[in-house]
């Protein structure tokens, strides 16, 4: 799941470019994961700086969960919240940091590997400090082990974290809308191309009942939990699609199935509660 | 050597999780805010008197009020272990089995429309007075109606809820203004002094008192909501139980003193001809004769108000059915989405679809607004609500004797007791179901109004049945609401372990 995008770093000749690698460079440092390229000076002297990145689980359910342009949700804020906190215990999940277990509660694998470990492999830092939160909650005699109430704190914060990721690499940006009483700020996409490149593959994916990478299904997974699916399938929104979406879904497993349907029940609880 | 054990500081997490968390008075205050009292003191009270001729009513809202305690003892203890924001649905499914659990959705779903939309009557007829000579129209009864409709209708998608504060306030204005109601009412009797007949038990034992008690156990409905809070109480064990006796006893104090009050002023053996003279108009010409000034106006408002708060609440309580039902896939899957704004979008328009209907129904037909709808409605909803009651009592008892998860008090006796109170109560109701209609003996309506239960319970019996041939799946997520998508009901017990619910009976 990975998606390019043009750092804003335009230099005029080669001698600034030499200045702009670093600044370029200390932007990227969040994420080691990146790779950095420098693309040749093309004819009118310009060279642009490409950065290659990684979304993750969370990132894209942002992105299909908000409307490219305006920067709107498309479903609501506690649904958004809890369908993100979903995607950042799932990414924990994904990379084998954390699984559930038959009473669904959140277990740190491989906790004799020592917290400094867990935090050098941690694949990003949202990720990361969450599952410091886990780790240091399960070293309590009474802390918070089970996966809604992981899911009810993550939701808190989730849509924070996930949009700092976001500003981070330079996808989306900020800007501030004014309605009645107090300004609030919402965060428009830069670059779609990556939102729809995506979006278009994996419908592709349904359509053709072609395999579907097991992350991508957790996405596919998500949506469905967040009641993102009309979003995701738009104009193949179609009996037939969402068979092969309930298919697809099916095969999802132990523990981001269970991860899925717990994200879902709380949605589903979140709706029912009086003070949404 | 000694030691000592000092408790660790809650983590940064656990404080989190608490921070949202309501206490018992803030529960209480949700579940108030949606009892509506203005709506039953002026509305439901006078009409009762007038219908049933009884002046016991008083006695009967705390006798009521004391059944309902007991009703709520297995009740409570079942919030514990199944969160549901459709709580009779969910424990009749886990108590008594799916079958009779989809037949009780289906008595719930008829039930709070009949009370949601029977309150569109009486609120065309307390609007169009106070609203007419403002705009110099004389609009009928049912535009107000439809305008009421309309702007509930977009509040339910829009998910304008239960906004807290605003509702809140109001009904603390109008506990006030009942209060005020009340005390000049005692002040002003219509004997030497303040007359207690209507506290006498003797005043209960005549006929047609089932009648009277559906009419009290109408004005309780909504007390049950406080089982949507236990996800979000701070210590659901102790936090839900507590608001809901405190609700209780709140309601029943209140209407039980009003009703009192009524018969004071007006002298005990007057108060049903008083009653039926002015109809929902009683409240305000007590308040005219013993108060005057703006008191009737403020009151008129009030009332108005109060009526449009109990609107959108019932409205919200079917949509939050509709939506749970339709998470499990029982419903078509479409009622079991959200829209952008949270809101139970397909339950919230089907809601508004049936009082669209049953208001063009009514005008058209130039039928009476407030006895035929408002009274019809609100009453025949009561009852089925007091079915719901009776049934989950019978529910308790059995998840109780399939899980034997609680003491015997509260697993069996309280419930059991509460099972037989609520039992003869529902046959009294029935055998008066005439009287609580204000209809002769010989009219059909006192078999088609309660038959229509009986009916759509059958319904959802057989429902059941095919999903369980067919959709085998389907049928195992009912009662499940929510958390269908987990295959378990959350015991809200510290969430240590969730216990995993088997399928009821066959």
């Amino acid at each position: 799941m990975t998606g390019v995008t043009p750092l804003r770093c335009r230099v005029h000749t080669l001698r600034s470019l030499t200045r702009a690698v670093p600044q370029a460079a200390r932007t990227l440092r969040a994420d080691p994961s990146r790779a950095l390229s420098i693309a040749q000076l093309n004819t009118e002297g310009y060279a642009v700086l490409w950065a290659s990145h990684r979304l993750y689980l969370a990132d894209h359910l942002w992105l299909i969960g908000h409307d490219e342009k305006s920067g709107k949700s498309r479903v609501s804020e506690t649904v958004m919240g809890l369908g993100l906190a979903g995607c950042l215990l799932g990414e924990l999940a994904f990379h084998k940091k954390i699984d559930l277990t038959p009473d669904h509660d959140v277990k740190v694998l491989r906790p004799e590997s020592g917290p400094e470990r867990l935090h050098n492999t941690a694949p990003e830092q949202v990720a990361n400090t969450l599952l410091q939160q886990i780790i240091s909650e399960q070293t309590r005699p009474q802390g918070v082990t089970n996966v809604r109430d992981w899911l009810a704190y993550t939701s808190q914060f989730a849509h924070a974290w996930v949009v700092d990721r976001l500003l981070t690499i330079d996808l989306v940006e900020p800007y501030e809308i004014r309605p009645l009483v107090r300004k609030k700020t919402r965060y428009r996409v830069i670059n779609s191309n990556d939102t729809v490149r995506h979006a278009v593959q994996i419908v592709g994916q349904l359509r053709e009942r072609g395999p579907i990478a097991h992350e991508e299904n957790a996405f596919l997974a998500f949506c469905d939990a967040a009641g993102l699916n009309r979003w995701l399938l738009r104009d193949d929104d179609t009996p037939a699609m969402r068979n092969n979406l309930q298919r697809q879904l099916s095969l999802l497993q132990w523990p981001l199935s269970s991860l899925v349907a717990e994200t879902k029940a709380a949605i589903g609880d979140a709706v029912l509660a009086h003070r949404t | 050597m000694y030691t000592t054990h000092q408790a660790q500081p809650p983590s940064h997490v656990t404080k989190s999780l608490q921070r949202n968390k309501l206490g018992t008075l803030a529960i209480a205050c949700f579940v108030l805010s949606a009892a509506a009292p203005v709506t039953v003191v002026a509305g439901v009270i006078p009409t009762g008197f007038a219908t049933t001729g009884i002046i016991g009513m008083p006695l009967a809202f705390f006798v009521i009020g004391a059944v309902l305690g007991l009703f709520c003892v297995g009740f409570n203890a079942m919030t514990r272990r199944i969160s549901n924001a459709g709580p009779f649905y969910a424990y009749v499914s886990q108590g008594l089995g799916k079958p009779l659990g989809l037949a009780c959705f289906l008595i719930a779903a008829l039930a709070y429309n009949m009370l949601q939309v029977g309150l569109y009557g009486i609120f065309g007829v307390a609007v169009g007075p106070l609203l007419n000579p403002v705009f110099g129209t004389n609009l009928p009864w049912w535009v107000w109606a439809l305008g009421a409709c309309a702007v509930v209708a977009v509040l339910g998608v829009r998910r304008v809820d239960l906004n807290g504060r605003i509702l809140l306030i109001l009904m603390g204005l109008e506990i006030i203004l009942v209060l005020i109601f009340d005390a000049a009412n005692i002040l002003n009797p219509a004997t030497p002094t303040p007359s207690f007949v209507a506290f006498d038990p003797n005043a209960l034992f005549v006929a047609g008192v089932g009648a009277m008690f559906v009419v009290a156990i109408t004005s309780f409905v909504g007390f049950e909501a406080s089982a949507i809070f236990s996800e979000e109480a701070r210590d659901p064990a102790r936090t839900v139980p507590r608001a809901t006796y405190l609700c209780l006893g709140v309601i029943a104090v209140l209407y039980g003193l009003s009703a009192w009050s009524m018969t004071v002023t007006t002298g005990p053996d007057r108060i049903a001809e008083f009653a039926g003279q002015n109809g929902g108009e009683t409240l305000f010409v007590l308040a005219g004769t013993n108060l005057g000034g703006a008191w009737p106006t403020i009151g008129h408002v009030l009332f108005a108000t109060s009526v449009f708060a109990a609107m959108v609440s019932y409205h919200n309580a079917v949509g939050r059915y509709m939506f749970s039902v339709g998470r499990e896939n029982v419903l078509p899957g479409v009622f079991g989405q959200a829209n952008d704004a949270g809101a139970p979008r397909w339950g919230s328009i089907f809601q508004s679809a049936v009082g669209l209907i049953v208001i063009i129904v009514y005008a058209l037909g130039n039928l009476d607004p407030l006895v035929q709808l408002f009274f019809w409605g609100g009453t025949s909803g009561g009852f089925g609500v007091l079915l719901l009651l009776t049934v989950t009592s019978a529910a308790v008892i059995g998840y109780h004797v399939r899980n034997g998860s609680e003491t015997l008090l509260r697993g069996v006796i309280a419930p059991g007791i509460a099972f037989v109170l609520l039992l003869a109560i529902l046959a009294l109701a029935f055998a008066n179901f005439d009287s609580l209609l204000g209809v002769p003996e010989t009219s059909s309506l006192r078999w088609t109004l309660p038959g229509a239960f009986l009916i759509v319970a059958v319904i959802g019996v057989i429902w059941a049945v095919i999903l369980k041939t067919r959709w085998p799946n389907t049928y195992r997520a009912i009662g499940l609401g929510a958390n269908s998508a987990t295959g378990r009901s959350t015991s809200l017990d510290d969430r240590t372990g969730a216990h995993e619910v088997e399928d009821g009976l066959r």
